[in-house]
C-alpha cells in the first residue's frame, strides 16, 4: 500500500509522455543549425489546447554578458494535427532553450548546447546513400533531408549552400526547390533521375538561374566540376556592402568651446544685472534667461531626433527574385519600436521576435540595422538573352535610374513596362550603392536603382 | 521700501552675489566636463547639469533658511524669492542641455522641481536652524546643511521610492516626491506670509 502511494505521480508522467510523443520540434535541418543565418523552425502537435512556443536565446558572450532574444508564437487549440513553420535568425549563441506550454503545464521543452553553434553552411542531400556523398563533399557539412519535410520558403534555405538530389528518394515539391534556388542555394540534379523528377527537371529548361541561386543538371562525368564550382553569390559580402547604405552617423553636435563661451557670458551678464541694475534686476534677469533658453533650444536641438530609412535589395535570376529589405534607425531619445516584420538585428541587442514582428527597446543615442527576413518575389528587373543581344526589362512601376551592366557599362534609364537592348556604354560605375555592391556580383550582371530599391539581375550561368 | 526693491537689494548683496558666482561657475564647469567631444558618444550633460543645479539650489535654500533665522519674515521671504530668481535665471542651462540630451523626463518636470524643492528646503532649513539653536549647536550648522540631503538620499534607499532625494526624483516623474515637496513648500510659504508677530521662529 505504501509502495502504491509513492506512485501517485504516474498518471502525470503518462500524460506528459502522451503530449511529448505528440510534439515534434525541429530547429534547422535535422537539428543541424547554421549560426548567423535564418534557420527553419517546425512545430507539430496533435490534439492540443492553446499553446505558446517560446524560444529563448542568449546571444551574448563572456565579454558582453547576457544579451537575450526571445521568440514567441501562439498556436490556437486544435483537435487534429497542427503544423507550424517559421524561420528564426540565430546568431552565434551561448544557449538556446525552447518550451511549448499551455496555460496549465509545460508540454515539451529542450535546449541546444553552445557547441552546436556552427557557422558553416549546410549541404542538403536528398538521397538514401548519404555516405557516398560524404566522400564526394569532404569539405562540406552534410545533412540528410526528407523530401516531404523540405520547407517552401526562401528564408529557410539561408544557411544552405548546396542541395543535391540523386533520385533515390521521393521527389520534393517544386515549390521547395524553387525556394532553395531563389535563396541562393546551388541545386544539383544528379542524373539519371526517375520520371517522378520530370516536373523538377522542367525548371532547368528555361533558365538555370533562379533568384540568387541556380539549378544544374549533372551526370557522373560533370559532377566533380559542378561540386567544385563557386558560381553562387557571396551573399554575406553582398549584404555587408548593402549594409553600408544604412544610417550610422549621429547628428553633428555643437562643439563644447562655443557652448562654454556663451554659458560664461550669460552667467556674467546675470551677475552684472544682479549687481548693477538694482531697480530692475529680477525682471531683467528673468527675461534675459527666457530669451537665452529659447535661443539655446533652437540653436542646439539636433533635428530630427529619430531618423529612419528603409531600403530594398532585389536579386533576380530568371522570373524570380530574392528580396532583402533593410531598415535602419538612429534614435537620440529612447524609443520602443514594433517592426512589422521578422528581422536580424545588428548590433546584437536584447529584443523579442514573433512571426512577422520584431519588438525593440532602443536606448538613448543608439542606432541599429534590421535586415528583414528574405522573401521570394516576382523579378521586376530582368536580364533576358535573345538572338539580337541582351534585353533589359523593367516590370516595376518606377523608372529605373543608373542602369548599369557590369562589363558593358552605363545604359539609359528605363521607364516602367519598357525594355532596351544592352549596348556598350561608359564603364565608370555611378557612385554610391551600386559602386559598393558591384564588386561582389559576376560579370554581366545588370544593376539599377529606383527610389529606395536596388535591382540586381544576374546573368545566365556560363557553361 | 517696496518689497520688489528689497528683493533687488537682496540680489545685489555681496553674500548672495558670491553664492551666485559660485553657482554659475559650478554650472559652467559641469558643462565643460560633461559635454561630449564626439557625436558618437551620447550627450549626457543634462543629467549632470540638472542634478548639480538642483543640488546647489537646495544647499543654498537650506543655508539661507537656517542662517537667516534671526531675520524678519519679510527678509526671509526676500531671500527665498532671490533664490527662486537664481533658479529661474539658471534654467537656460537646463533647457540647453535638455535640447541635446533627450532624457526620459519632460522638461517642465525638472523646471518645476527647481522651483518647488528650493521653497521646501528653505522651510526645512528654517526648522533645522531653529532646532540646532534650541540645543545651542548652531556651530555645526554648515555640517548639518551638508548632512541633511545626504541623510535624505539614504532615507530613500529603504523606502524604494524617490521621496526626499531630489537627485533620483529628477530622473523620473515621482508624484510622491512632488506631493511631499509641495506640502513642505506650502507650509514654508504659509509661515513666511502669515502676519504672526510673537512667534519664536
Amino acid at each position: 500500500m505504501r509502495r502504491c502511494s509513492q506512485l501517485w505521480f504516474l498518471p502525470f508522467l503518462l500524460l506528459a509522455q502522451v503530449y511529448a510523443q505528440d510534439i515534434r520540434f525541429e530547429l534547422g535541418f535535422n537539428q543541424e543549425i547554421v549560426a548567423n543565418h535564418w534557420n527553419p523552425l517546425v512545430l507539430e502537435l496533435r490534439n492540443h489546447p492553446p499553446v505558446t512556443l517560446r524560444v529563448a536565446i542568449d546571444q551574448g558572450s563572456l565579454k558582453e554578458g547576457e544579451i537575450p532574444m526571445t521568440y514567441e508564437a501562439r498556436l490556437p487549440r486544435s483537435q487534429g494535427f497542427s503544423h507550424f513553420e517559421d524561420e528564426l535568425f540565430l546568431p552565434e549563441w551561448r544557449s538556446i532553450s525552447w518550451v511549448v506550454e499551455s496555460e496549465e503545464r509545460i508540454l515539451a521543452s529542450g535546449s541546444f548546447p553552445r557547441r552546436q553553434a556552427e557557422t558553416t553552411p549546410l549541404a542538403l542531400i536528398l538521397s538514401n546513400n548519404l555516405a557516398s556523398w560524404a566522400d564526394l563533399l569532404p569539405d562540406h557539412r552534410l545533412t540528410e533531408a526528407l523530401s516531404h519535410q523540405l520547407p517552401e520558403r526562401v528564408a529557410a534555405y539561408d544557411g544552405v549552400e548546396i542541395l543535391i538530389m540523386d533520385g533515390t528518394v521521393t521527389a520534393p515539391s517544386p515549390e521547395a526547390i524553387i525556394s532553395a534556388a531563389t535563396a541562393g542555394t546551388r541545386v544539383i540534379f544528379f542524373e539519371p533521375l526517375p520520371s517522378s523528377y520530370a516536373s523538377l527537371l522542367k525548371l532547368t529548361e528555361s533558365s538555370s538561374r533562379l533568384g540568387a541561386g541556380y539549378l544544374l543538371k549533372v551526370d557522373r562525368t560533370s559532377l566533380k566540376s559542378a561540386l567544385l564550382a563557386k558560381q553562387s553569390l557571396d551573399r554575406e559580402a553582398l549584404l555587408a556592402a548593402f549594409d553600408d547604405e544604412a544610417l550610422t552617423d549621429f547628428p553633428r553636435l555643437t562643439r563644447v568651446g562655443p557652448v562654454l563661451v556663451l554659458a560664461s557670458l550669460f552667467s556674467a551678464a546675470i551677475l552684472l544685472i544682479f549687481r548693477f541694475l538694482p531697480s530692475t534686476a529680477v525682471t531683467t534677469s528673468i527675461v534675459l534667461s527666457l530669451i537665452a533658453s529659447i535661443l539655446a533650444w533652437s540653436w542646439l536641438k539636433p533635428y530630427p531626433p529619430v531618423k529612419e530609412q528603409a531600403r530594398t535589395l532585389e536579386i533576380a535570376g530568371g522570373d524570380l527574385a530574392l528580396e532583402q529589405g533593410l531598415y535602419s534607425i538612429i534614435t537620440l531619445p529612447s524609443a520602443s519600436k514594433a517592426l512589422p516584420f521578422a528581422s536580424r538585428i545588428d548590433p546584437l541587442l536584447e529584443h523579442r521576435q514573433a512571426p512577422n514582428l520584431t519588438l525593440l527597446e532602443l536606448s538613448r543615442w543608439s542606432n541599429l540595422i534590421a535586415l528583414k527576413k528574405p522573401r521570394l518575389v516576382q523579378a521586376k528587373f530582368q536580364l533576358i538573352p535573345s538572338d539580337d543581344g541582351l534585353i533589359l526589362r523593367n516590370l516595376s512601376a518606377q523608372t529605373l535610374q543608373a542602369v548599369y551592366v557590369k562589363g558593358r557599362g552605363l545604359q539609359s534609364s528605363l521607364a516602367p513596362d519598357s525594355q532596351l537592348f544592352v549596348k556598350d556604354g561608359g564603364l565608370e560605375l555611378p557612385p554610391g550603392a551600386l559602386e559598393r555592391i558591384a564588386p561582389f556580383l559576376p560579370n554581366g550582371t545588370a544593376l539599377a536603382i529606383a527610389g529606395d530599391t536596388i535591382f540586381v539581375s544576374l546573368p545566365e550561368m556560363s557553361p | 521700501m517696496t518689497f520688489l526693491r528689497q528683493l533687488n537689494e537682496r540680489l545685489a548683496r555681496n553674500d548672495f552675489l558670491q553664492m551666485s558666482l559660485l553657482f554659475f561657475g559650478l554650472l559652467v564647469a559641469t558643462l565643460a566636463f560633461t559635454w561630449p567631444a564626439s557625436e558618437q558618444i551620447a550627450n549626457n550633460s543634462f543629467f549632470s547639469v540638472a542634478q548639480v543645479r538642483l543640488m546647489a539650489l537646495l544647499l543654498l535654500a537650506l543655508g539661507f533658511g537656517s542662517f537667516e533665522l534671526k531675520q524678519t519674515r519679510r527678509q526671509k521671504l526676500a531671500s527665498l524669492l532671490a533664490l527662486l530668481t537664481l533658479s529661474l535665471t539658471s534654467m537656460a542651462f537646463e533647457v540647453a542641455t535638455y535640447a541635446v540630451s533627450f532624457p526620459q523626463v519632460p522638461l517642465y518636470w525638472t523646471l518645476l522641481l527647481g522651483l518647488i524643492d528650493p521653497i521646501a528646503y528653505f522651510g526645512i532649513g528654517i526648522v533645522l536652524g531653529f532646532l540646532l539653536g534650541l540645543v545651542r549647536l548652531t556651530a555645526v550648522l554648515p555640517m548639518a546643511i551638508l548632512a541633511l540631503p545626504i541623510g535624505f538620499i539614504f532615507l530613500d534607499i529603504p523606502l524604494g521610492i524617490p521621496l526626499f532625494n531630489p537627485l533620483t526624483a529628477i530622473g523620473q516623474l515621482s508624484l510622491a516626491h512632488l506631493f511631499l515637496m509641495t506640502v513642505f513648500a506650502t507650509l514654508t510659504l504659509v509661515y513666511l506670509l502669515s502676519p504672526r508677530k510673537n512667534a519664536k521662529l
